[in-house]
């Protein structure tokens, strides 16, 4: 039942409330405006960054503060903003809505719902731009953050509050990373954010969806704008986004942030830096699109305790144009994180999915955060690679092999296997033990070639079914004991042996669909 | 700001004002600085005034309250 005097009163209430003295407001009057960016005679006080008020009700970002004129961009109503309008100063920097009440929802980034359920009540809001925590608010980042993907967490790993960059051409699974990342986030107490600048909006589409059908929204809050969207609206995207993880890191929580991706961002700073007239630089960028990053970044961060000990952690993406990272922001944003997943579209079309150059890519705080039992049997992981992609290179050259190399290199060839990973199929750190002691033990040279896939699968599936204790078992912040390996070993080695019987191909277990794809992709190949 | 400078208000009134409201308004807005009045009339407002004294504006417009109170209901 609507109690229609209390409406009434509530109405009347607010009127006399609205009833406010003589306001004194600080105007100017445009003088230009074109391509959404207006020039201001006039508002002789207004500061860097301040958020004006057009005739109108539009909104404006006072970005260029001259003698004789105040350069602004608009966030909404560039059409309709004419010359000899009115600009009034607020006083007041851009806010972002903030709260719980985000979550499981996609936003502009203002704040505004932009997915066609209720409105959002309105609540706290935060500065968009606010000062990253100091040094001695700071503690180190010792807690993993899990991506669920084998290839990251057992050789780069990814603490909470560390800033992990995501690099790669396009169309070499960049996003499936993020995403992955946040689907693994389930039941892991992290609340995600997932800042989409200057993208397609039906490739956005498409990642809501994902989000939707594996229950990952409920944690998670999209704050977009889409290639369509006004220049200066992707422009503050991120900081929106990062406004909005800083509520919850000072509440004490966990948030990983995704921005996908600052090469747009610099793009769209681009934009408005030229059409403002500012002086450009390197590949027309403005001379502060370093700054526009590293102190976007600088506010991922682990608190110390004494603030709640909540944490920020940043993954940023960027594209690269024919695997250039030695490109203006690509440098950029390399230099000012924790460390880069480099991805490359050779391995991808390769078939090394995730295809990450583990030579390449580095996280350089993550490793003390890493589980105590991936740590221990992770370390020669790296080595053996390495090892493995030198061999590989010169073998392309010769013919006759020894026994040794070719030892070596048939395993290589399985270790990378084991690093494959569908899309959508997040290891728990037990599934990665599992996998990595095969892949280092003797066993593996049972397996058939390129059937590694199939067989890992299977024998997670084997594992949790028939050898649940010994899984159980495996404590992943523990060193796993010499026994335990043993125990561990003998499982695989069991299944190894009667799957083989089967003759040498498939496995007999019912695997998960991406495995059994894969298993089909590889047949064909095999004969 | 130079004393001999001539800063010009300008006033902005829904209709003719009584002598007693236009002097109240030359008080205020000498008492900020300025030694010119400039008057209009514009009806759209209606009612109440509007003081432009160079950047700043002191809206006192029933258009702009009536505009405020519906942006808060």
């Amino acid at each position: 039942m609507i109690d229609v005097n209390a409406i009434g009163n509530d109405i009347r209430d607010k009127i006399a409330r609205a009833r406010v003295s003589i306001d004194e407001r600080v105007c100017g009057k445009i003088v230009y405006s074109g391509d959404g960016v207006i020039r201001i005679s006039g508002l002789h006080d207004v500061k860097y960054n301040e958020l004006l008020e057009v005739h109108g009700g539009y909104r404006a970002l006072a970005l260029n503060l001259e003698e004789s004129s105040v350069g602004a961009v608009l966030l909404s109503g560039s059409e309709e903003v004419r010359y000899g309008d009115l600009v009034y100063s607020t006083g007041e920097t851009v806010h972002m809505r903030v709260g719980e009440a985000l979550l499981g929802r996609v936003v502009d980034p203002l704040g505004q719902a932009l997915d066609g359920m209720e409105e959002i009540a309105a609540g706290e809001t935060r500065p968009i731009e606010f000062p990253a925590p100091s040094i001695m608010d700071r503690d180190k980042v010792n807690k993993p953050l899990q991506t669920g993907i084998l290839a990251i967490d057992s050789m780069i790993p990814i603490g909470r509050g560390q800033r992990e960059l995501i690099i790669g051409d396009r169309q070499t699974g960049k996003t499936a990373i993020a995403v992955d990342t946040i689907l693994n986030q389930k039941n892991e107490d992290v609340i995600c954010i997932y800042v989409s600048i200057g993208q397609k909006a039906s490739s956005l589409a498409k990642i809501l969806q994902t989000l939707r059908n594996a229950g990952a929204m409920e944690y998670t809050c999209v704050v977009c704008a889409t290639a369509d969207d006004a220049v200066p609206l992707q422009y503050i995207a991120p900081y929106s986004g990062c406004a909005l993880a800083e509520y919850f890191m000072y509440k004490g929580k966990d948030v990983l942030i995704v921005y996908d991706d600052l090469s747009k961002h610099a793009v769209a700073y681009r934009t408005m830096s030229l059409l403002l007239k500012r002086p450009s630089g390197r590949e027309a960028y403005p001379g502060d699109v370093f700054y526009l990053h590293s102190r976007l970044l600088e506010r991922a961060a682990k608190l110390s305790p004494a603030l709640g000990g909540g944490s920020i952690t940043a993954l940023p993406i960027v594209e690269t144009l024919a695997g250039d990272i030695s490109a203006y922001i690509p440098t950029n944003v390399i230099s000012i994180t924790d460390g880069q997943i480099y991805l490359e579209s050779e391995l991808f079309n390769s078939g090394v999915r995730p295809a990450v150059n583990v030579g390449l890519s580095v996280s350089r705080v993550g490793g003390s955060a890493q589980r105590a039992a991936i740590r221990q049997i992770s370390g020669q992981l790296r080595v053996n690679l390495a090892q493995y992609r030198e061999l590989a290179i010169f073998v392309q050259f010769g013919s006759d092999l020894d026994a040794e190399t070719q030892k070596t290199l048939s395993r290589g060839v399985k270790m990378t296997d084991t690093l494959k990973q569908p899309q959508y199929l997040n290891y728990s750190v037990r599934d990665m033990i599992v996998l990595l002691l095969v892949s280092e033990s003797d066993l593996i040279d049972k397996i058939p070639p390129k059937k590694v896939t199939a067989y890992n699968a299977g024998l997670l599936d084997y594992m949790r079914a028939n050898h649940a204790d010994v899984f159980e078992a495996i404590d992943p912040d523990k060193k796993v004991s010499e026994e335990l390996r043993q125990k561990i070993l003998a499982v695989a080695d069991e299944y190894v042996s009667c799957s083989i019987g089967d003759d040498g191909a498939e496995p007999h277990v019912d695997l998960p669909v991406g495995a059994a794809e894969e298993a089909g992709a590889a047949a064909p190949e095999a004969e | 700001m130079k004393s001999s400078e001539k800063v010009t208000a300008k006033v902005t009134l829904a209709m003719r004002a009584e002598e007693d409201t236009l002097h109240k308004i030359a008080e205020f807005v000498e008492s900020r600085g300025c030694n010119n009045i400039r008057y209009t009339i514009d009806p759209a407002i209606l009612g109440g005034v509007i003081i432009q004294i160079g950047d700043t504006i002191y809206d006192g417009s029933v258009r702009t309250r009536l505009e405020t109170v519906r942006r808060s209901v």
